[in-house]
C-alpha cells in the first residue's frame, strides 16, 4: 500500500484526535517501523489494518466506520494536493468514471509497482453510475469513503447503495450503485 | 532518540519524522540511481539510433540513383544523385518545388494517372522509361521507379531514377552499326531490305512502282591490289557520294559489302526512269577520280529489277538485280541490264550444271580420253594429251567447253584438275604394269590451279604415290595463266621443271604474248592453236603466223606442236615449215583408254617416207 495512504491516515488522526491519540495507536499497533511512514514509500497493507484496529479500540468506533471516514478525508486531501486532477472535471460521475482510465494511469507513471484496485464504471442512464470495486485487499469501506468524499467535494445530491459481492479469483468485490437526484 | 532522554510524545514524534525522512531520502537516492541508469540506457539507445540513421542516410546519399520524395505534390527530400540529375547545386533548389515540374509536359499525364495516381499498383510494376526535366530545361532519359513511403509522418511517394543517357547512346550507336556500313555511312543490307520491304508494301497499296539497282564496280580488286586497301576504301567513299548524287533524297543508296552497292528507286517516274538513272550513274562513275595522285577511271556494271514486273519479294528483287548485273558484266562491263526471265533460266541452268559437276566428282562421272601426238620426223606416236570428258547420267555427254568455264568460276576446277592429275598418273602406272609401251602424257592446267603455288608439291607427291617417272608427265599451260604474275609463274615453272616433267605453252598465239617473258619460261614446247592450223591452207595470214611460231619455237630452242590437224594439206604445209609434232583428227580423234592402249601396243604411226614424198623431199 502506498505510503501516502499511511501519512494521510496519520495526518487525519492527528488533526482530528490529537497527537496523543496518534502516538497511542502507533504504539499499540506495534508497527515494524514505529510509524515512521513516508508518502513515497510502499508498505504492507496489514500495517494499515493494525493501525485502524488500534484506533477502533481507542475510540470505540468500528473499523469499517473509521475506514469510511478516512476515505472521505483522503479524498478531501487529494483535492487539495492534486488540483490538476480536478481541473476539467465538473461532477462526481465524471470524476469517478476517470479513476481507472486516467488517475490510476498517472499513478502508475510515478509508481510502476503500485497495486491499485480496479474500479469499473458503467452508466446505465445519465443519472446512474455503477462502480464495481475489486481488489485483493478488502478495502471496500475505503472505496465507499472516497466515493462519499467525492460526492461531498462536488456538492451533489447522490444516493449510494452498496452491495458486497462474492470474492472472485481472490479479489474482494463490492458494487456501488449511485443515483443522482 | 537517546536513552538518557525520557521518551516523551514529542521526542517519539520527532524520531518518527526523522526516520521517515531518512527512509524518504534513501528512496529518493534509489530512485535517482534508477533514473540515472534509465537515462544512460536511453542515451546509448539514442546513439545507436543515430548511428543507424546515419548509416542509412549515407546509403541514400552515396547511391548513384537519384532519389527524391514528395508529399502533397511537393518535393520534401532529394539525395545528391537527384541534385546531379536535375542540375541543382543543393537539395534546397528542389525541396518545396512542385514534384510534377520535374516531369516534362508530355509525360505528366502518364505520371499523374499511372505512377502517382495508383502508387500501390505502380510499385509492383517494372521500372519504366521516361524523361525528366532538369532545372535548366534539358531533358534526360531515365529508368524510373516509384513507390509509396511514410516520410516525416506523411504519406509520400519515393521517386527513384537512373540516368540512361549513355546507355541509350550506346544502344543507338549499336543500332546504327547494325544497320549501316561504317566505311561509307550508307545503309547496309539489313536496312536496305527493310526499306525495300516497306517500299514494296507501300507500292502495293498505292499501285506504284519501284526499282532495285545493283551496282558493282568493274575491276575494283585491281585498285585494292595495286594501290592498297586505304585507297580502295577511299574510292568506295567517293563512289558512295557519287551514287547519292544520282538519286533523290527519298531513294536509298546502300552498300552490301565489298564493291557492291544497291539503290532503291521508290516510285520512279515512268518505266524509263531506272535506265536514265543507270546511265547517269555510268556517266558520273566514268569521271576520273584522283587516287594516290593519279587519275583513275572507275566503271560500274548495273543490274536492274523492278516491281511489280519482276516480283514482290525484297530478297528476290535484290537477287534478280544481282543476276542482271552479272549479265551486264558479261556484256563487257560499264553498262546496265534489266532483269529478264531468260537471265533467270540461264542462271538456273548454270546452277544445275554446277550441282551436276559436284555430283560428277563424287560419283566419278569424269573420264579421260586420249589424243596421240605424232613426231613428224619419225612418224611415231611420241606423246598423248589426256582430255577430260563428262558423261552425265542426267545431261548426257557434256562438252568440256560447256562445263570447264562453270568449273573455273565455281572453284571446282582445282578439284577437277586434281582428279585429272591423279587419273593420269594412275593410268600411266596401270599401263606400265600391263606392259603398254609408255609415252609422255600431257594434261591441261587451269589458271586457278596454277595460281596455287603448291602445284609442284601436288605433282610430285602424285607421281611418287603411283611410282610414275616424271619424264612421262607433261603439263600444258596457257599463255594467259603464266602472264598474270610472270615472276612467280616463272619460279613455279622452274620448280615443276626441276621435278623432271616437261612443260608446254598451250594455245600459243591466242593470248597476248610477252616475248621477253617467253624467253625465260622453262618450257619445252609451243603448241600452235588449232584456229591457226584450220586456216593454214586458205588464210594466208594464218599461214604466216604458223610459220612464224614454228621459227620462234626453234629459235628459242623449243619444239613446235600443231594442234587440230585435220587434212593432209595441212600436214604437208606443216612438214614443209619444219613443224616438229602434230595432233588432230588427221591422225586420230581423242579415243578411249582401250583404243589408246591398242594404238600404243600396235606401234601405229605415220609413214615418214610417205610424209617426205608428199612434200617433195
Amino acid at each position: 500500500m502506498k505510503g501516502v495512504v499511511f501519512t494521510e491516515f496519520m495526518e487525519m488522526v492527528e488533526s482530528r484526535m490529537g497527537l496523543d491519540m496518534l502516538d497511542r495507536i502507533i504504539t499499540e499497533a506495534e508497527l515494524p517501523n514505529d510509524g515512521a511512514y513516508t508518502s513515497v514509500g510502499t508498505y504492507d497493507h496489514a500495517e494499515m489494518v493494525r493501525l485502524v484496529t488500534a484506533l477502533s479500540n481507542a475510540t470505540g468506533l468500528s473499523t469499517p466506520q473509521l475506514i469510511f471516514i478516512f476515505g472521505e478525508q483522503l479524498f478531501q486531501r487529494f483535492s487539495v494536493s492534486y488540483p490538476v486532477l480536478f481541473s476539467d472535471v465538473q461532477n462526481a460521475f465524471d470524476f469517478l468514471s476517470r479513476i481507472d482510465g486516467v488517475i490510476h494511469v498517472e499513478v502508475r507513471k510515478l509508481y510502476p509497482d503500485a497495486e491499485l484496485p480496479k474500479l469499473e464504471c458503467e452508466r446505465p442512464s445519465p443519472n446512474e453510475l455503477t462502480i464495481l470495486y475489486s481488489s485483493p485487499r478488502g478495502f471496500g469501506d475505503l472505496a465507499a469513503g472516497l466515493i462519499a468524499g467525492c460526492i461531498k467535494h462536488f456538492g451533489e445530491q447522490i444516493s449510494v447503495s452498496r452491495t458486497d459481492l462474492e470474492k472472485l479469483d481472490a479479489c474482494h468485490r463490492v458494487r456501488f450503485d449511485l443515483v443522482r437526484g | 532518540m537517546t536513552d538518557d532522554v525520557p521518551s516523551t510524545l514529542v521526542s517519539r514524534s520527532l524520531a518518527r519524522e526523522r526516520a521517515a525522512r531518512k527512509e524518504a531520502e534513501t528512496l529518493l537516492e534509489q530512485k535517482s540511481r534508477e533514473l540515472y541508469d534509465i537515462n544512460r540506457n536511453l542515451r546509448s539507445l539514442n546513439a545507436n539510433l543515430e548511428e543507424s540513421e546515419g548509416r542509412y542516410r549515407t546509403l541514400v546519399e552515396l547511391i548513384p540513383d537519384a532519389i527524391w520524395i514528395h508529399s502533397n505534390g511537393q518535393v520534401v527530400f532529394a539525395n545528391p544523385a537527384a541534385c546531379i540529375l536535375f542540375g541543382a547545386s543543393a537539395p534546397e533548389q528542389l525541396i518545396g518545388t512542385d514534384a510534377l515540374n520535374l516531369v516534362p509536359v508530355p509525360f505528366r499525364n502518364q505520371m499523374l494517372e499511372g505512377t502517382y495516381g495508383d502508387i500501390a499498383a505502380a510499385q509492383y510494376q517494372p521500372r519504366s522509361s521516361l524523361q525528366v526535366e532538369r532545372l535548366d530545361g534539358r531533358l534526360v532519359e531515365v529508368e524510373f521507379f516509384g513507390c509509396a513511403i511514410r516520410f516525416r509522418d506523411a504519406d509520400s511517394i519515393m521517386n527513384v531514377a537512373h540516368d540512361i543517357t549513355v546507355r541509350r547512346a550506346h544502344e543507338k550507336a549499336m543500332e546504327y552499326q547494325a544497320t549501316h556500313d561504317l566505311l561509307t555511312g550508307l545503309p547496309n543490307r539489313t536496312l536496305f531490305l527493310d526499306r525495300l520491304n516497306h517500299a514494296i508494301r507501300r507500292a502495293e497499296r498505292h499501285g506504284s512502282r519501284l526499282a532495285v539497282m545493283f551496282v558493282d564496280l568493274d575491276k575494283f580488286k585491281a585498285v585494292n591490289d595495286t594501290l592498297g586497301h586505304s585507297f580502295g576504301d577511299e574510292l568506295l567513299r567517293i563512289v558512295a557520294a557519287q551514287l547519292k548524287m544520282c538519286v533523290r533524297e527519298s531513294d536509298t543508296v546502300a552498300r552490301l559489302g565489298g564493291d557492291e552497292f544497291v539503290l532503291l528507286l521508290d516510285d520512279p517516274v515512268g518505266s524509263a526512269m531506272p535506265g536514265v538513272i543507270a546511265e547517269r550513274i555510268g556517266e558520273r562513275l566514268g569521271v576520273p577520280v584522283m587516287l594516290a595522285l593519279q587519275e583513275h577511271v572507275v566503271t560500274g556494271s548495273i543490274g536492274i529489277s523492278t516491281y511489280p514486273e519482276d516480283g514482290d519479294d525484297a530478297e528476290v528483287l535484290l537477287r534478280q538485280a544481282d543476276i542482271a548485273m552479272y549479265r551486264a558484266k558479261e556484256r563487257g562491263r560499264n553498262g546496265f541490264q534489266f532483269f529478264t526471265e531468260e537471265m533467270q533460266r540461264r542462271l538456273d541452268a548454270r546452277v544445275a550444271l554446277e550441282q551436276g559437276l559436284h555430283r560428277a566428282l563424287q560419283r566419278n562421272e569424269f573420264v579421260l580420253h586420249y589424243q596421240p601426238q605424232v613426231d613428224l620426223v619419225s612418224g611415231r606416236v611420241i606423246g598423248i594429251e589426256a582430255l577430260l570428258r563428262w558423261q552425265s547420267p542426267e545431261l548426257g555427254l557434256v562438252p568440256p567447253m560447256q562445263f570447264i568455264p562453270v568449273a573455273e568460276e565455281s572453284n571446282l576446277i582445282s578439284a577437277i584438275g586434281q582428279w585429272v592429275l591423279e587419273e593420269a598418273c594412275a593410268t600411266l602406272r596401270r599401263w606400265q604394269d600391263s606392259g603398254v609401251p609408255l609415252v609422255p602424257m600431257a594434261i591441261n592446267v587451269a589458271a586457278s590451279q596454277f595460281a596455287n603455288q603448291d602445284l609442284d608439291k601436288l605433282v610430285s607427291t602424285t607421281l611418287d604415290r603411283h611410282a610414275v617417272e616424271p619424264r612421262f608427265l607433261s603439263l600444258e599451260l596457257t599463255e594467259g595463266l603464266s602472264m598474270e604474275d610472270p615472276e612467280s609463274s616463272i619460279a613455279l615453272m622452274n620448280r615443276l621443271k626441276a621435278i623432271g616433267i616437261t612443260l608446254s605453252i598451250d594455245d600459243f598465239g591466242t593470248g597476248y604474248s610477252n616475248l621477253s617473258y617467253l624467253k625465260r619460261f622453262p618450257v619445252d614446247k609451243l603448241k600452235i592453236d588449232q584456229s591457226f592450223t584450220r586456216g593454214l591452207t586458205f588464210v594466208p595470214e594464218d599461214g604466216a603466223i604458223v610459220t612464224t611460231v614454228i621459227q620462234l619455237a626453234h629459235s628459242l630452242g623449243l619444239r613446235a606442236v600443231a594442234e587440230g590437224v585435220e587434212t593432209v594439206e595441212q600436214l604437208r604445209l606443216l612438214v614443209a615449215e619444219g613443224c616438229d609434232e602434230i595432233q588432230g583428227y588427221y591422225f586420230s580423234r581423242p579415243i578411249p583408254e582401250e583404243q589408246m592402249i591398242a594404238m600404243l601396243q600396235s606401234g601405229i604411226g605415220l609413214d615418214p617416207t610417205e610424209l617426205k614424198r608428199s612434200i617433195g623431199v
